[in-house]
C-alpha cells in the first residue's frame, strides 16, 4: 500500500508503470487521475489545495485499509497533491490491483467517493476577482451511502 | 482542549488553533458557545452544512 501527500508534480504514467510491474499475481490495475478543471464560467487562475499535515496520511491510509478489507486486492496506491495547481494540472490518482477487475474497479470507486469526503483536504478556488473555499457537498456525502 | 481550524473558519477566525478548557458536552454544543462569543466565530459557524469535525484523542 502506498501514500503519497506532496505538493510536486508527479509523472501518472511512471505511476501506474511502476505500480502494475510490481504486481505479479494481479490480473486487473485499475486507475483514476483527478484533473484541476475551470469553473464552469471560466476564469480560474488556480484551485490552493490545503491540508492537515500529519493527519491527512492517517486518514489516507485508513481509508486504503478500508478498502482492502472490503475487496480482494494486491495492493492499493494513493497520491494526493496539496499546494496551488492550475487548470489541466493533475491533483490527485488512485491505482487497485487485485486478481478480477470488478474488485479494483469497484474498490477504486469506493476510495473517490471517500477521499473526495473524508480526507482533510480543503480547495480554495481562485479566479482575477474571487477566491472561494469550497464547501463539503450533499451529493458527496450520499454518495458515501452505496457503500 | 486544542482546537485547529481550516480553510475559511481559520481565515474567518483568524485563527490556525486556540486552546479551550477541557469541556463536557456535544460539538454541537461548543459550536454553539464559540458563535455566541463574537462576530468573526459566527461568520466562521454560519453554515453548518459545510462544516465537518472531527475528534482526535491524544
Amino acid at each position: 500500500m502506498h501514500i503519497l501527500v506532496q505538493q510536486a508534480a508527479f509523472d501518472m504514467g511512471a505511476q501506474v508503470n511502476d505500480f502494475t510491474s510490481a504486481q505479479d499475481a494481479s490480473g486487473a490495475v485499475v486507475t483514476f487521475t483527478g484533473i484541476v478543471r475551470d469553473l464552469p464560467q471560466g476564469g480560474l487562475q488556480h484551485m490552493l489545495i490545503e491540508h492537515y499535515p500529519g493527519m491527512t496520511e492517517k486518514a489516507l491510509t485508513e481509508i486504503a485499509h478500508q478498502a482492502r478489507t472490503r475487496w480482494a486486492l494486491d495492493d492499493v496506491l494513493v497520491i494526493h497533491r496539496y499546494g496551488m495547481l492550475i487548470p489541466g494540472e493533475t491533483i490527485m490518482m488512485v491505482a487497485t490491483a487485485s486478481a478480477h477487475r470488478k474488485n479494483a474497479f469497484e474498490a477504486a470507486d469506493f476510495l473517490m467517493d471517500y477521499l473526495k469526503s473524508r480526507a482533510p483536504f480543503w480547495k480554495k478556488e481562485i479566479t482575477s476577482a474571487t477566491a472561494d473555499w469550497v464547501g463539503a457537498k450533499q451529493a458527496d456525502e450520499q454518495a458515501l451511502n452505496r457503500w | 482542549m486544542k482546537i485547529l481550524y481550516f480553510a475559511w473558519v481559520r481565515e474567518r477566525i483568524g485563527l490556525p488553533s486556540e486552546e479551550l478548557e477541557n469541556r463536557s458536552g456535544t460539538v454541537r454544543d461548543l459550536i454553539e458557545d464559540l458563535r455566541a462569543r463574537e462576530e468573526r466565530y459566527a461568520a466562521a459557524f454560519a453554515d453548518l452544512s459545510a462544516l465537518r469535525v472531527q475528534l482526535i484523542n491524544s
